[in-house]
């Protein structure tokens, strides 16, 4: 019985791999990466369409918008973000898990856009208060626009930030 | 009685009148700022709603625009006053309780002050806000 036990072969014992734990993790990381609900103005527009069938971000495992900070790990600041919501935006982002990421998308998260100058309520650039991690340029930026930011996010968590 | 009898009564001018041009079928700038008290009382028993209240900065003085309008059929008045910088004007809150977030607006944007609203607040600005940025006067700080 034993003797026949031992002659069992093991087929996968030739496919095991060595790696860095940190290198899987990020691997699978960058692979499962779940943004959060989460949109201010019209490039939210752009982020559904991203997030539809026709364009798909679940291609890239970064279709599952999650309905609740605690269980999403990527904030897409998709629009502008007023003086009153600033203060909302960060609570948002400090209610998420570690390690958490930051596209920072469309004109008016990166620097203000047409609020830029002479405008009461903007805050001009949201990285004033979060780390952005990517910036996507364009007003509104289309959907491909995202999906390569998203690309580079991705590049960028593979190396380990 | 029609709504030009009402302010027939009125100190009152006559803009343009146009309502294929600015979607107002009357128009009327009130030359005493307490008739609106007067006017209001009259137009709501003809059954007239308070639509908005807002300002426009004129550099020399600010003029508010009452727009009132009917239910039954659409029929649009707008009332002009023009008030002085940091002039009081009396609030319409005893007759439409819609008018208290209209003037909470005016004056959060232009710094009219509404005697008789006693919810008058800074309404839509960031909080701890200087200054009213819908005046000509006003100045972003450049950073």
């Amino acid at each position: 019985m034993v003797k026949d036990l031992q002659k069992i072969e093991v087929p996968y014992v030739h496919n095991v791999k060595f790696a860095l734990l940190e290198d899987v993790l990020n691997w699978a990381r960058k692979n499962s990466l779940w943004p959060a609900t989460f949109g201010l103005a019209c490039c939210a527009i752009e982020m559904m369409a991203a997030g539809a069938a026709r364009f798909d971000l679940d291609r890239f495992g970064a279709g599952v918008f999650r309905p609740s900070p605690r269980q999403a790990d990527l904030m897409i600041v998709a629009g502008t973000v007023t003086k009153k919501m600033a203060p909302r935006v960060k609570t948002l982002y400090e209610q998420m898990p570690a390690p958490k990421y930051v596209i920072a998308l469309g004109a008016c998260a990166i620097s203000g856009g047409v609020f830029s100058k002479n405008a009461y309520g903007v805050v001009k650039g949201v990285d004033s208060f979060l780390p952005v991690d990517v910036y996507v340029p364009g007003c509104p930026p289309r959907p491909e626009a995202l999906i390569y930011g998203l690309l580079e996010l991705q590049k960028k968590i593979k190396e380990g930030r | 009685m029609s709504v030009i009898t009402i302010l027939d009564s009125f100190d009152k001018e006559v803009l343009e009148q146009s309502y294929e041009k600015n979607g107002f079928n009357h128009s009327y700038l009130l030359r005493k700022k307490d008739d609106i008290i007067e006017l209001t009382k009259r137009l709501k028993e003809e059954e007239y709603f308070l639509e908005t209240i807002t300002a426009v900065d004129k550099k020399e003085k600010i003029r508010l625009i009452y727009i009132f309008n009917k239910m039954q059929k659409v029929h649009r008045v707008a009332v002009y006053l023009d008030i002085d910088y940091s002039e009081d004007v009396p609030s319409l809150i005893d007759f439409f309780k819609s008018a208290d977030w209209f003037e909470s607006e005016v004056y959060d944007f232009f710094g009219v002050k509404f005697t008789g609203n006693p919810n008058l607040k800074r309404l839509l600005t960031p909080e701890g806000m200087e200054g009213y940025p819908l005046l000509k006067s006003w100045k972003a700080e450049e950073d």
